[in-house]
């Protein structure tokens, strides 16, 4: 797997009896990127990171983090020395208090940075004697933040870590993990299903469905490949068959025929034109858009 | 830190189980004066084979020694541990609970938080069977009577040897089963069996776990059972490392 690449799976598979959750996954992760795993509830996205962090062994393929293999027990235990990781329930120990839980996760760090926690603790505002089962969920998360942060990680793996949180909290959170990968230059991979978080931070994104990777890349790549393209015709709009691979979708409405495109966007406008459109658009999409085509596209 | 949380996780249930256990065995140890009369009484009774079985737990109470492995060891001792011992194996450290997740997220190996749990909880199993029966010796002198030392580090030794095999079982099964009640459930039936077998179906004394445990070989001749105690402690290692493998192989 290439060095380059801090996160690697290939052709991952997971079942579960007769669910299959994840289909042939292969993602690559570069090193310093902020990587946004976007899908669907259901898409794969949390048992793609289970297995990563060695709680879930894969049915098929390979996962590896920093080179090591995920599904070995050894190679899990220093890949988990040197990530951070947020699971998606914020499973935390209830009973301990924030200074005491603070305190246990650092003992098995060498790299913990005591600094940066009393620094999170102030600008977070965590009430250190309180128990974590009285926090609120935003005070949870940003908790579950610190402790990821604190232990010298050069990659942190964060599951949906805004799910249930307000539009407030959500975007303080946000931000202080912009923040944090701007000093410290950690490498994060992320999930999520909301696609403007994703579009917000991340400048790497894989979108996937029914546990294989659809769509994966560098976002401004993205936004500068994929056009929608606009014919209008005289007529009801013709069930075209364009030679252009770059085609993604098609859709027509009365005399308008809309057309997705990956790439190529300026040969379709020229074969649309040739099947006799009145008028040819091409302008740029949304990531948003890019999304729920493929979405509908693969249901 | 890891031996730390298999405290906290521990702690309250071996607290509460200390005090059962050391307030059976001290109310029984220090309520044998008025038991010692009721014995003579019940000794001179009708005959018939009612009275017949009576009349031996009588003859066993007897003496304080005799009392002690009939009453408080067997009928009591022994039963109150195992369900402990049950409690204590069917929350294995990674039953489906808030925090395991967390827990595994850590840098450590599934063995390791495995054997940190599973050397704590036998720790506190044999002190809940040892310290109830070190204090046999200390109260004995406030009824009246005398209780050897090396009897009461024999029986606790072997409540501890021949019972650690509830513990690996209910521990093993915990990792089968996603709910707590399960593994209780059937563990604690087949100690029901295990009694069943101890009255009713003669066995060599090695495989007779309910005589292993609660020391009757000792108690007869004064020989610990030894064969029997590596037989069944042997056994629950093996229990145990069973459910270590399953815990390793385990998806969360």
């Amino acid at each position: 797997m290439a060095q380059s690449n801090i996160v690697e799976t290939v052709d991952l598979e997971k079942h579960y009896k007769n669910v299959v959750a994840l289909d042939g996954l292969s993602l690559a992760v570069p090193a310093g990127s902020i990587y946004g795993l976007l899908g669907q509830n259901g898409a794969g996205k949390t048992t793609a990171i289970k297995i990563l962090m060695g709680l879930v062994r894969p049915t098929a393929g390979g996962a590896a983090i920093f080179g090591l293999p995920a599904d070995q027990p050894a190679a899990s235990v220093a890949i988990r020395q040197r990530t951070g990781f947020v699971s998606d329930e914020r499973d935390l120990y209830d009973f301990m208090t924030v200074a005491k839980l603070i305190a246990f996760t650092a003992s098995f760090y060498p790299g913990w940075r005591a600094d940066l926690a009393a620094r999170y603790v102030r600008s977070f505002d965590l009430p250190e004697s309180r128990v974590v089962k009285a926090l609120s969920r935003g005070a949870r998360t940003k908790l579950a933040l610190l402790l990821a942060f604190c232990r010298g990680a050069k990659l942190l793996i964060l599951d949906e870590a805004t799910s249930g949180l307000d539009p407030v909290a959500s975007e303080e959170v946000l931000q202080v993990l912009v923040g944090h990968v701007a000093n410290e230059g950690v490498t994060v991979f992320f999930s999520s299903h909301n696609i403007a978080e994703v579009e917000q931070i991340a400048d790497h994104v894989a979108i996937i469905d029914r546990g294989r990777n659809v769509l994966s890349g560098a976002l401004d790549d993205l936004r500068e490949a994929y056009r929608r393209i606009e014919f209008v015709f005289d007529g009801e709009a013709p069930a075209l068959k364009f030679h252009s691979t770059g085609v993604v979708r098609m859709e027509r409405k009365g005399r308008v025929l809309s057309v997705l495109a990956s790439s190529g966007s300026e040969q379709i406008v020229a074969e649309g034109r040739a099947h006799g459109s009145l008028s040819a658009q091409a302008r740029p999409v949304t990531l948003k858009e890019i999304f729920l085509d493929i979405a509908s596209r693969e249901r | 830190m890891l031996w730390y949380k298999a405290w906290i996780d521990t702690r309250w249930r071996f607290l509460v189980a200390l005090a059962l256990l050391v307030c059976t065995v001290l109310g029984n140890a220090l309520a044998y004066s008025s038991v010692d009369g009721f014995v003579v009484a019940l000794a001179a009774g009708p005959a018939g084979p009612l009275a017949d079985k009576i009349s031996s737990i009588a003859q066993l109470s007897s003496t304080f020694r005799g009392f002690i492995w009939g009453q408080v060891i067997r009928q009591n001792l022994c039963g109150l541990w195992i369900i402990f011992a049950v409690l204590l194996g069917a929350d294995g450290l990674l039953s489906r609970r808030k925090g395991v997740i967390f827990t595994l997220a850590l840098p450590v190996s599934r063995r390791r938080l495995f054997s940190v749990r599973a050397a704590t909880d036998l720790a506190e199993l044999f002190l809940l069977a040892l310290i109830p029966m070190l204090l046999i010796p200390l109260a004995a002198p406030a009824a009246g009577q005398t209780y050897g030392v090396a009897d009461a580090l024999v029986h606790g030794i072997s409540i501890f040897l021949g019972g650690a095999v509830f513990y690996g079982l209910a521990r093993l099964l915990a990792t089968a089963f996603d709910d707590r009640w399960r593994p209780i459930v059937i563990t604690l039936a087949v100690a029901i069996v295990v009694e069943l077998c101890k009255e009713f179906i003669p066995m060599p004394a090695p495989l007779n776990l309910g005589g292993v445990m609660d020391g009757q070989r000792y108690f007869l001749t004064g020989t610990p059972a030894w064969a029997g105690l590596v037989i069944w402690y042997a056994i629950s290692m093996s229990l145990l490392y069973a459910a270590l493998r399953s815990t390793e192989m385990r998806d969360f």
